[in-house]
């Protein structure tokens, strides 16, 4: 740990006790936890607020809360998406714990339901760019191939955009996909995809909220410059053993969770694996092709523990793996990918006080890539990863009802293998050179405070300040102007590289105009420490991991934002407007004319140019929260371009992700009793078997779901002439990302049927269509030249590959 | 067959084979996937000079250098293949410096060729001997009056050559240099497949210095069925340009495939397979060293070459050695020659 980063946060620290202490006569605080009642699960982001003062707070991840008031009687109302308000009279004359377990609003958690949610959140909240997403929501829209995915599903939001067709990968306001941070239970992770980017690593029946902040990142957030994705997984059922699971198409999974000791500890795994090979192992182990097939697998778990009142600890893990495998019998060759993340955090809750909470965590995260090659007695394998180590230690501070005060430091220590090779051929070992590994420590302090300024007025603000330390054992091999190796510098273990430090303000407001509008502001400023380099068009899991050093310097950003948020016809509809602008420093990309092989026995930052970037765009949001037919419309027109002076001769160039609009629309409609009726009411006047149709229809539970997505082609460099060499025909490339592909769009439609429900026992089928009209968008364009000779005439053609047409699916869903 | 390449070369067939492999085996993978033709809107854009250029020394013969110049074209529409050939530029002022002493050049055309160099001129070319009267092509090389004095500037081992190209009032410049020649120690045989096809290997020892580069060229001068030479001209298969990076200073057996001609899609001799010798071969090997930044030229013109267009690849300048705008490559190539004798 860092000195100054420490000296920081104890002067911090003391002078926000000192602050705290110097208010707290007269008044009394009230604070405790909200759980489920069914589960016992704590319930992050639920509102607590004295309904006399309109003043309150919500919970932290951890479902705790704390209101410090002057003594009086007051109503505390609880209220929080999908659960029934609650409210209940409190005499505040001593400090009280209040814990609060909620019920659940509808007849099972199943279903949609938006009442309960303090309907003016939105306009309340100070945090712009910030989205909650309930579970339950995600699970009613149509999912791509049956999967509910939660990075599909954020992706309908506008401000975030999708990477391609399939791709789960993400880009928030012109920000490159590592410039998120995606967070499962504190723990980074670094690779959110499975199969090339068509499903993300978060098996959704083991997760309790999602909150995507785009905009207005707060202090307490830091080493990613575009947004935080911060999952939380469900901690178990504490009450009662519960098993959910789902066979479908693709693949299949299955959720235990129950106490370990009834309302005191409890636990929850989730697994889920693909089985395609298995599907196509029987066809493929007859031909030359035997032992070729792809699989992926996740498992995550979680245990937690209340020691006691005022601690708890959690445990939790997550193991995910893409192995794909290639055989070809005849030639003797093999080849086998395997990726994959491992994650897990131990974490401690303590409440100091009722107006302190602490939470210390020790994290643990990996994520490697391998390939391996064997041919007869020629082998090969590449590898590349990264691994943390993370302590944090993070307070929330409830001096009075008008400051919440985030603070905590944290520190990692990164190890990143860019890439290391090995290969032999029978007894000759082939040079590729000693693995150089990059280690460093990742540090920071924050402070953070909520306050209300005025009635109207109410200020997030905080600071941050990070460091990053290169450090050794490391190995530099120094290059003349030609790019040949002179020489190498040899750094011993722990010596100091390269020190990068900065401050990082982070502000943001929300004035209230009246009680159904508000406009809201933001600044930040980002230090991101990390890279994330990308050789195609394509994220591919041979991206590479590297940290800052001598070489490449930290990734820097700022954004504003301003936003209006209102809503409309008595709450039922939310509505926003967001503008942003965003620069960014110190972007990297590969060198012109790298490949792959140019990191053996050489440092992966050696190959790298760095440039500049902007955005700005306009976001546009409405949202139907309550009735039968939900859902919403994001609409993002924007603009995204890079600068790099080594890159297409220094002209600014359209980033390979700028789309200029993107439009999503989404809905889910629950299909009501007295409709249904209507429906079969119709079909009795048909025929005997209409009319049974009709019945079996009107007695079952139906939800659909419809998604359109619209979106600007993405961008790409084509050849815009040619040439011979050798004889060969060549390309010349024009300026980078010229051209513009056609404009993507596509319509799913999905039905979930509920089955009979018992009192045990839930089952539901859902079938969707994904691209309902089966366009074909295109995945990428390719040239192709065909000689006739006969006729001394060639010929190029330009062929547009798309991956998906219209893909039904089915998947039996079940809950007991 | 690129898989074969993987045994041989890591420097560069390496990154060709993954790219190619990853990129073939996800189209072939998603079964689902379609494709279909569109039409793409290219942007105009001036024609730029494109120069291949070459100075050879092997040491025992004395071989002038020699340049084609051709120019940049659209894409699309077909374009026959004289239409191509026209593509040559004329009337360019180009000379060669070495020493401290100019040389200029002379552009001559086929027909008015001295019979005696057509050989060589065809090897430059890549195209087969018979067939250069088709097209009236072009060479900037030694003027014909130094050739038939005996007396012209050709290639050594060891010399560095500057290269001038002046057209159209733009003047180009690049600099090349040949480096010492590395004969082959040894070069045999092998059977890969069945009993009568397999892969040309040889052994060859790399001095011990940094930055050494290869290229392998190899051309059959067995005859086919209907009596003709195999292999007009030496071939390149792919990945033939490589470095010493991973082999610096080592003797190891390594062995290529056979190349095909460029744009020849197909095996017209169905007694052969392609990318595979026949036993009853004789071959002889071209191996040469080459410069640092020649080599680093090839290997991307390579991987260009070879990839259509995955996704995997990022589409690439080839970094030429051409100064002042222009494409292309001036190369010097230090050649040996060795030959693997066929068996019956």
């Amino acid at each position: 740990m860092n000195i100054q980063v420490s000296r920081f946060a104890t002067i911090l620290f003391l002078a926000i006790l000192w602050s705290g202490w110097a208010h707290a006569q007269d008044k009394y605080t009230i604070s405790g936890f909200i759980k489920d009642t069914e589960s016992g699960e704590n319930l992050p982001g639920a509102n607590v607020y004295i309904e006399e003062l309109l003043e309150g707070t919500t919970t932290n991840q951890y479902g705790f809360f704390s209101i410090t008031i002057t003594e009086g009687q007051y109503h505390l109302v609880v209220s929080y998406l999908g659960y029934k308000d609650s409210k209940e009279e409190i005499d505040l004359t001593r400090n009280i714990r209040y814990n609060k377990s909620m019920s659940a609003a509808a007849i099972t958690t199943q279903e949609v339901v938006i009442e309960g949610e303090k309907s003016d959140q939105n306009i309340e909240s100070t945090q712009m760019g910030k989205i909650d997403l309930e579970i339950t929501q995600i699970k009613s829209l149509p999912a791509f191939m049956g999967e509910v995915d939660v990075l599909k599903t954020i992706q309908l939001l506008p401000g975030v955009q999708s990477a391609g067709e399939g791709n789960s990968g993400f880009y928030v306001r012109g920000g490159g996909p590592d410039q998120n941070l995606v967070l499962l239970d504190e723990a980074v992770v670094y690779n959110v995809a499975h199969l090339f980017g068509f499903f993300s690593v978060f098996n959704a029946d083991a997760i309790k909220s999602v909150e995507l902040t785009k905009g207005g990142m707060p202090a307490n957030y830091g080493g990613r410059l575009a947004s935080v994705l911060d999952i939380t997984m469900k901690d178990g059922n504490r009450k009662k053993f519960e098993v959910d699971g789902g066979i479908g198409l693709i693949s299949s999974r299955l959720t235990i969770q129950g106490p370990l000791k009834k309302n005191t500890s409890s636990f929850i795994i989730s697994g889920r694996r693909t089985y395609i090979d298995l599907l196509l192992n029987p066809f493929i182990k007859k031909t030359a092709f035997a032992g070729t097939g792809y699989f992926f697998y996740d498992l995550t778990a979680k245990i937690n523990y209340d020691i006691s009142d005022s601690d708890k600890l959690y445990l939790s893990g997550y193991f995910g793996r893409d192995v794909f495998s290639f055989a070809q019998g005849d030639n003797g060759f093999e080849a086998k990918i395997p990726w994959g993340n491992a994650t897990s955090s131990l974490r401690w809750n303590h409440l100091i006080s009722e107006k302190m909470f602490v939470n210390t965590s020790l994290i643990f995260s990996d994520y490697d890539f391998s390939f391996g090659i064997t041919q007869s007695e020629f082998e090969l394998v590449l590898f590349s990863g990264v691994r943390d180590f993370n302590t944090k230690v993070d307070f929330n501070y409830y001096p009075s009802v008008r400051h919440n005060v985030k603070f905590g430091i944290n520190h990692i220590y990164h190890a990143f293998t860019p890439s290391s090779s090995s290969a032999k051929q029978g007894d000759i070992v082939f040079n590729t050179g000693e693995i150089i590994n990059q280690y460093a420590h990742e540090s920071a302090a924050y402070i953070n405070d909520e306050f209300s300024l005025t009635e109207k007025l109410k200020v997030n603000a905080g600071l941050r300040l990070s460091m990053f330390n290169h450090v050794g054992p490391f190995t530099r091999y120094t290059k003349d102007n030609v790019g040949s190796i002179t020489g190498e510098i040899k750094y011993a273990g722990g010596e100091l590289i390269k020190t990068y430090h900065g401050l990082e303000p982070r502000l943001s407001m929300r004035y209230v105009l009246d009680s159904k509008s508000s406009l809201k502001a933001a600044y930040t400023h980002n230090n991101q420490y990390i890279h994330l380099a990308s050789l195609s068009s394509i994220s591919l899991p041979t991206d590479v991991w590297v940290g800052a050093s001598d070489k490449v310097k930290p990734l820097i950003g700022d954004q504003y934002a301003l936003g209006y948020f209102r809503n409309l016809m008595d709450n039922r509809y939310e509505g926003s407007v967001e503008i942003y602008y965003k620069e960014m420093q110190n972007l990297i990309e590969y060198e012109d004319g790298f490949i792959p092989a140019d990191n053996i026995q050489d440092n992966a930052d050696n190959h790298f140019t760095s440039g500049n970037g902007n955005s700005y765009g306009a976001e546009f949001f409405l949202k139907k929260r309550t009735g039968s037919l939900t859902g919403w419309v994001g609409y993002t027109i924007a603009k995204t371009t890079r600068q790099f002076e080594d890159i297409n001769g220094g002209e600014p160039f359209p980033a390979k992700y700028d789309r200029t609009h993107d439009l999503s629309v989404v809905a889910s409609y629950d299909l009501q009793k007295k409709d249904a009726r209507i429906v079969s009411d119709s079909l009795k006047g048909w025929n005997k078997i209409a009319g049974n149709l009709g019945n079996w229809f009107r007695t079952r539970h139906w939800t659909f779901g419809g998604t359109f997505v619209y979106a600007t082609g993405n961008s790409l460099t084509l050849p815009v002439s040619r040439y011979m060499f050798e004889g060969n025909i060549m390309n010349e490339y024009g300026p980078r990302n010229w051209y513009r592909m056609i404009p993507y769009h596509r319509a799913d439609v999905s039905v979930t049927l509920k089955g009979r429900e018992t009192k045990r026992y839930q089952s539901s089928w859902n079938f969707s269509v994904y691209n309902i009209y089966s366009r074909a968008n295109p995945y990428f364009i390719y040239f192709d030249t065909t000689i006739d000779e006969q006729g001394g005439t060639l010929e190029t053609k330009a062929f547009q590959v798309s991956l998906f047409p219209i893909l039904p699916s089915i998947t039996w869903n079940f809950s007991f | 067959m690129e898989l074969q390449f993987l045994i041989k070369d890591m420097s560069t067939t390496k990154p060709i084979n993954i790219i190619n492999f990853l990129g073939a085996l996800f189209m072939a993978a998603i079964v689902l996937s379609c494709e279909k033709e569109i039409t793409v809107e290219l942007p105009d854009s001036d024609p730029k000079l494109v120069i291949e250029g070459r100075i050879e020394a092997d040491g025992v013969n004395d071989i002038p250098p020699m340049v084609t110049l051709t120019k940049t074209t659209g894409y699309f529409g077909a374009t026959s293949i004289s239409e191509l050939a026209n593509l040559q530029v004329h009337n360019a002022q180009v000379s060669v410096a070495v020493d401290n002493i100019t040389y200029p050049l002379e552009e001559l055309c086929i027909a008015d060729i001295d019979p005696g160099m057509l050989p060589l001129v065809a090897e430059f070319l890549g195209v087969p001997e018979k067939e250069l009267s088709a097209y009236n092509f072009c060479v900037y090389t030694v003027p014909v009056a130094d050739i038939l004095s005996g007396s012209y500037l050709s290639g050594e081992a060891g010399k560095t050559y500057d290269l001038t190209v002046v057209s159209e009032g733009t003047t180009y410049t690049s600099r090349t240099k040949i480096p010492p020649l590395n004969k082959l120690n040894s070069v045999w045989y092998e059977e890969a497949q069945a009993d009568t096809f397999g892969y040309a290997w040889a052994n060859m020892t790399d001095p011990d210095t940094v930055g050494n580069g290869y290229r392998w060229f190899a051309k059959r001068i067995s005859h086919n069925a209907a009596g003709e030479q195999k292999d007009a001209t030496f071939l390149a298969p792919a990945g033939s340009a490589f470095e010493d990076k991973f082999i610096n200073g080592i003797t190891f057996d390594f062995a290529y495939d056979r190349g095909h001609p460029p744009g020849k899609h197909e095996e017209a001799d169905p007694l052969e397979l392609p990318h595979f010798f026949k036993k009853s071969d004789t071959i002889v090997i071209k191996f040469c060293t080459i410069d640092i930044n020649v080599y680093r030229f090839l290997r991307i013109y390579e991987i260009d070459a070879n990839s259509a267009g995955s996704p995997f690849s990022s589409p690439t300048t080839i970094p030429t050695n051409i100064e002042g705008g222009g494409l292309g490559l001036w190369a010097g190539y230090g050649a040996t020659y060795d030959t693997i004798f066929g068996a019956k």
